[in-house]
């Protein structure tokens, strides 16, 4: 049996961390401007608006048993659910567990699997079926993970970080011609100063392979496999004049993907290319004492082009879109001593 | 004499020479079994007593010490913490002392780097400390601590220690004038005439000052006394004090006769000398002494003053 030693490991704080955000979305079936302008949106998937406010709840269970001496476990289990006021089938739900291993400062171990069981994009034409009726398009995500942060000698306070995942996204049976194994490599600088700033800076490359490329499906006749590219910075800044504001940040991320659909069916060389964007600023604030409030802004943007003479020239009108969306988080942090 | 013997008077007179004079600090134990922790605050091991529903009480604080002395007994109080997360913990706790009023104390404290080998996972808060100043008595104190409703996990360390400065008086030191001073005459012994100490003690009176040229950084004590004026059991006044113009405070003494002193030129009683301590900051400062008029009375007053230096052992 346990000894008194051992159980007492076990006996660790479990922090429970609540938070609770009110946002604003103005396009959350990212249309494009031609579909919102010219289509009618209800086929896509609409209901009411075109926008819809969000309710996000979030809930995450940090269990920090000493398995190792002088060595750091976290154990940590997350729910959350966004509620689309506007259109609940949008709605969502991400689970995550995950386990952290401390080695040193600023060197951890972390591994975990995140789910999506369902996720709604919009309603597309089953090309398998017909041109003309629109299905809900829904995919489920499961994606297992792994970093490795390391300190990088002779810079105080900064740290690289490796980091892989592997995502399976599969889409519901109308639309199984778009199904991913994904794969992604990442590494991050980060640098803190002692009392006004973080920064960091991460690069990566993956690779969606499309698995039911030429399977049985006609749909299934081009390659949906793409390769990415991501590079994100972010700054975060340390407010001392103004004892409201805990912080505020910016950051930036972009991203290109390359679709080469390779395909038998078609003589052209196809090809199309998308870069994305996301533009985050955000405050943190602090005057209500154990209550963690932050406000965000972000633009998230797409443009698509294609190989001009191909057979997909109609994806820049269809595919590029943009949207804001507006935040409120309140936090809520605390210890739970049942187990001392 | 064997050498075992001799160790052991050795011991035994150690042991003596502690308990009679020097002491300054005693860790208290509470009454009964109670389950303690052992903290390591910055790699030195402490002893906190956990505070269970039924409290702690603790008898006899402070009876170690000589009935004269003034004693200060400490509460140090910590809770548990995770090394993350919440950036503040409230917890607190009542105390009663002998059978006196309770007393509610509550804290809200931030985590620590203390830890436990026994409870591995945790940390514990930055220590809530509340201190009561009160004269040693022969019995000591009773005390009682009990939770407060709700309270996370709370240990407490009790603590108590005189109130005796180490060190000793190096000088005398003299306005910046030099004005004259005045004697003050104790007898040693009361109605015997005889072994009279006579010490010479500046004057204050309304509308005067007195000027002190100190070198910081030190320590320096004002011993002050009254002169009786009638007969009166108990006379009360207040002495203004500036440091380099600037106001450190008013200070407010009260003052019973004295039986075995007199000012030698009035052959007038004088009260029992009360004083107050100050902390000079480096550099060179001025300290003016005057009679302020709080009261009509106090302008009436003849104060002496006398001031010492006080060298701290290292």
């Amino acid at each position: 049996m346990f000894s008194q030693g051992m159980v007492n490991r076990l006996r660790a704080p479990i922090i429970i961390k609540g938070k609770f955000g009110v946002g604003y979305d103005n396009n959350f079936l990212r249309l494009s401007n031609k579909e919102i302008k010219k289509d009618n949106v209800y086929q896509y998937g609409i209901t009411s608006t075109i926008d819809s406010p969000i309710l996000k709840p979030t809930l995450q269970l940090i269990y920090s048993p000493v398995i190792i001496d002088d060595k750091k476990t976290n154990i940590l289990i997350s729910v959350s659910y966004g509620h689309y006021l506007h259109a609940v089938q949008k709605s969502y739900l991400i689970s995550n567990f995950g386990l952290q291993l401390k080695l040193r400062s600023y060197s951890w171990i972390k591994l975990g699997v995140r789910d999506i069981p369902e996720y709604y994009l919009r309603k597309y034409n089953d090309r398998d079926l017909s041109s003309y009726e629109y299905y809900n398009c829904t995919f489920s995500s499961q994606k297992y993970y792994g970093s490795y942060s390391i300190p990088v000698k002779y810079i105080p306070r900064t740290w690289m970080r490796i980091y892989i995942d592997f995502t399976k996204e599969y889409y519901n049976p109308h639309f199984t011609e778009f199904d991913l194994n994904k794969t992604l490599i990442q590494l991050d600088l980060n640098h803190k100063s002692k009392k006004k700033y973080k920064i960091k800076f991460s690069i990566s490359h993956g690779n969606a392979e499309n698995i039911s490329y030429e399977s049985s499906l006609p749909s299934t006749g081009f390659d949906r496999s793409y390769i990415f590219d991501k590079v994100n910075g972010e700054v975060i800044y340390k407010v001392r004049k103004i004892n409201e504001v805990e912080d505020w940040g910016f950051s930036l991320l972009l991203e290109q993907r390359y679709y080469n659909l390779l395909s038998d069916k078609y003589s052209i060389n196809n090809w199309k290319y998308y870069l994305d964007g996301r533009a985050k600023v955000w405050v943190d604030w602090n005057f209500m004492g154990d209550l963690g409030f932050k406000t965000y802004y972000q633009y998230r943007w797409r443009d698509a082009s294609t190989q001009i003479y191909g057979d997909f020239d109609w994806i820049e009108d269809i595919k590029s879109h943009s949207k804001h969306e507006f935040w409120l988080e309140i936090a809520y942090n605390f210890t739970l001593d049942i187990l001392y | 004499m064997s050498q075992n013997r001799y160790y052991n008077i050795l011991i035994i007179l150690g042991f003596m020479t502690l308990y009679m004079g020097f002491i300054h600090a005693v860790i208290h134990k509470p009454k009964g079994d109670e389950d303690n922790i052992k903290l390591n605050i910055r790699d030195k091991e402490r002893i906190y007593y956990e505070l269970d529903d039924n409290g702690l009480f603790y008898k006899g604080v402070g009876k170690q010490f000589k009935s004269e002395d003034s004693i200060r007994i400490g509460f140090h109080s910590r809770t548990i913490k995770a090394p993350t997360g919440k950036k503040n913990r409230n917890y607190g706790f009542t105390i009663q002392i002998d059978d006196g009023e309770i007393q509610k104390l509550k804290y809200k404290k931030p985590g620590s780097k203390v830890t436990s080998k026994e409870r591995p996972g945790w940390n514990y808060t930055e220590s809530g400390i509340w201190s009561v100043y009160l004269p040693a008595k022969k019995e000591g104190y009773n005390i009682k601590i009990e939770p407060l409703k709700g309270n996370p996990v709370v240990y407490v360390r009790l603590t108590s220690n005189d109130l005796i400065k180490d060190g000793k008086f190096s000088k005398i030191i003299k306005t910046v004038n030099h004005q004259d001073r005045w004697r003050i005459q104790t007898q040693k012994e009361i109605s015997s005439g005889k072994d009279v100490i006579t010490k010479l003690w500046y004057y204050l009176q309304a509308n005067k000052q007195l000027q002190y040229e100190i070198w910081g950084p030190t320590t320096i004590r004002v011993f002050t006394r009254v002169q009786f004026e009638n007969s009166a059991a108990e006379e009360d006044y207040y002495i203004r004090i500036r440091e380099d113009g600037y106001d450190l405070g008013t200070f407010y003494f009260q003052s019973e006769r004295s039986e075995q002193s007199y000012v030698a030129k009035t052959k007038k009683t004088i009260g029992k000398w009360r004083s107050v301590w100050l902390n000079v900051p480096k550099g060179r400062h001025y300290y003016t002494f005057t009679l302020p008029n709080t009261t009509d009375d106090n302008l009436k007053k003849s104060v002496f003053i006398r001031i010492k230096e006080w060298e701290e052992t290292k």
